[in-house]
């Protein structure tokens, strides 16, 4: 089993999506926009990734403090959550979830480990699930992109945006994978409590 | 069973209902950490309750509480209840303390003696006057109860109703099992009980979760270990 060329899959990526602003400047993503980073559930992040997240992390001690702090933060309140006696929406028990690797900076929020961020952060908003998608369902982006692309899809005629499969084919066949959370939970289950 | 015309027949809203049930069951897998899970769970067994209005166990009924009460957790589940014990009043923790020694007999060695279906009447020491003394953070075990089917036979049938053995049952209290199991057999509600999630399915879910790779124990020999440290003087 060969291992994936994981840093090549991300410059792929990054290639894809700067591509894909200068094709559609329209796009919202470059504005620096992190909805998605907040309202999409943790990203799925596949072993031969996390195997570079993590010596990154340890290469760079403060940037993990700061992870750390927002994810016990995040525990404290999804915690603070359950002790609510109002069911959950759906949105909110599956998908309202802050990454703890977005920090505040003086440009505003950023990723803090943008130079290893998995594929599907690089991936979300410039690819697509179907290949003639005829709806903006068939987009693997945010909402509001979605309804956007829907409207522009007539004068459009066809959106050039890569395939999300043809990306991840390699990890897919290979690797396992978990959400970034649940890797970063059991990473920092080791350390202490408050940074 | 023409399973699309049935959902057709039905009203928008419960069409939407189990739609959402479809899509949370979907979604309850490795990739969430607990807290997650046990959210998405609870927004499940709230649709759940609404396609299936006579469930009885909003109402405020324990009887789940008072058999067979044995349930396993995981390291993660035990972290949160543990959590929940320690924000009790004193008096109150003495008291569930008390509970779980007097119960403590069913246990050799840190393991349950015999089976779990062999203790139709043992009743949860967390249950005081008629509540969970940790109910915002009770285990995925008590969660399921009532709102999903088992092929564990933990929670037996009371009569000898005929199933074929590994057949799923009603993971709920007795009556609930006679009730649902009635329903099924008069050809009620088919496409209803469909939505039902399997317990085991989920467990399996839960176990990668963990984050320790650890398995389950049972609950009663975590209260147990916590109970002895209790009235233990510190040294």
């Amino acid at each position: 089993m060969t291992t994936p060329d994981v840093p090549g899959l991300w410059r792929q990526a990054d290639r894809a999506q700067a591509e894909a602003q200068d094709r559609y400047p329209a796009m919202g993503c470059c504005s620096g926009c992190n909805d998605c980073c907040k309202h999409h559930g943790s990203p799925i992040t596949y072993a031969s990734e996390w195997e570079l997240i993590q010596p990154w992390l340890e290469a760079h001690p403060e940037t993990l403090a700061g992870i750390r702090a927002r994810y016990h933060e995040l525990k404290r309140g999804l915690r603070a959550r359950l002790q609510q006696p109002e069911t959950p929406s759906l949105t909110e028990a599956l998908f309202e979830l802050p990454c703890p690797c977005i920090e505040a900076t003086a440009q505003g929020e950023r990723c803090a480990i943008y130079p290893v961020r998995p594929l599907t952060c690089r991936s979300f908003g410039n690819t697509l699930l179907a290949a003639a998608p005829e709806s903006g369902d068939a987009i693997y982006t945010c909402n509001p992109e979605k309804t956007r692309w829907e409207r522009e899809l007539p004068m459009l005629g066809e959106i050039a945006l890569p395939l999300r499969s043809s990306l991840f084919a390699t990890l897919e066949a290979d690797d396992s994978h978990r959400s970034l959370l649940s890797y970063l939970e059991r990473y920092l289950a080791r350390g202490p409590e408050e940074a | 069973m023409d399973l699309t015309a049935l959902y057709e027949q039905l009203p928008p809203e419960k069409q939407q209902l189990l739609d959402e049930i479809n899509f949370l069951a979907g979604n309850l897998n490795e990739h969430l950490i607990l807290e997650q899970f046990y959210l998405a769970l609870a927004a499940m067994s709230e649709r759940i309750q609404k396609v299936h209005p006579a469930i009885p166990c909003p109402s405020g009924c324990s009887r789940c509480c008072e058999s067979y009460a044995l349930p396993e957790v995981l390291p993660a589940e035990w972290e949160l209840i543990a959590a929940g014990l320690q924000q009790l009043a004193p008096a109150l923790q003495q008291q569930i303390a008390a509970a779980v020694t007097a119960s403590a007999g069913v246990l050799e060695n840190g393991r349950l003696r015999g089976r779990r279906r062999d203790y139709p009447g043992f009743r949860c020491p967390l249950l005081i006057d008629g509540h969970c003394a940790v109910y915002a953070v009770r285990p995925f075990d008590c969660r399921i109860t009532g709102y999903g089917f088992s092929t564990a036979g933990e929670r037996p049938l009371p009569s000898p109703m005929h199933r074929p053995p590994g057949q799923p049952l009603p993971y709920s209290c007795g009556s609930e099992q006679l009730r649902m199991l009635t329903e099924l057999e008069s050809g009620e509600s088919p496409l209803e009980y469909m939505f039902l999630p399997q317990r085991e399915h989920l467990w399996q879910a839960l176990q990668q979760i963990e984050p320790s790779g650890r398995g389950p124990e049972l609950l009663l020999q975590h209260l147990l270990d916590w109970a002895n440290a209790l009235t233990t003087p510190a040294s």
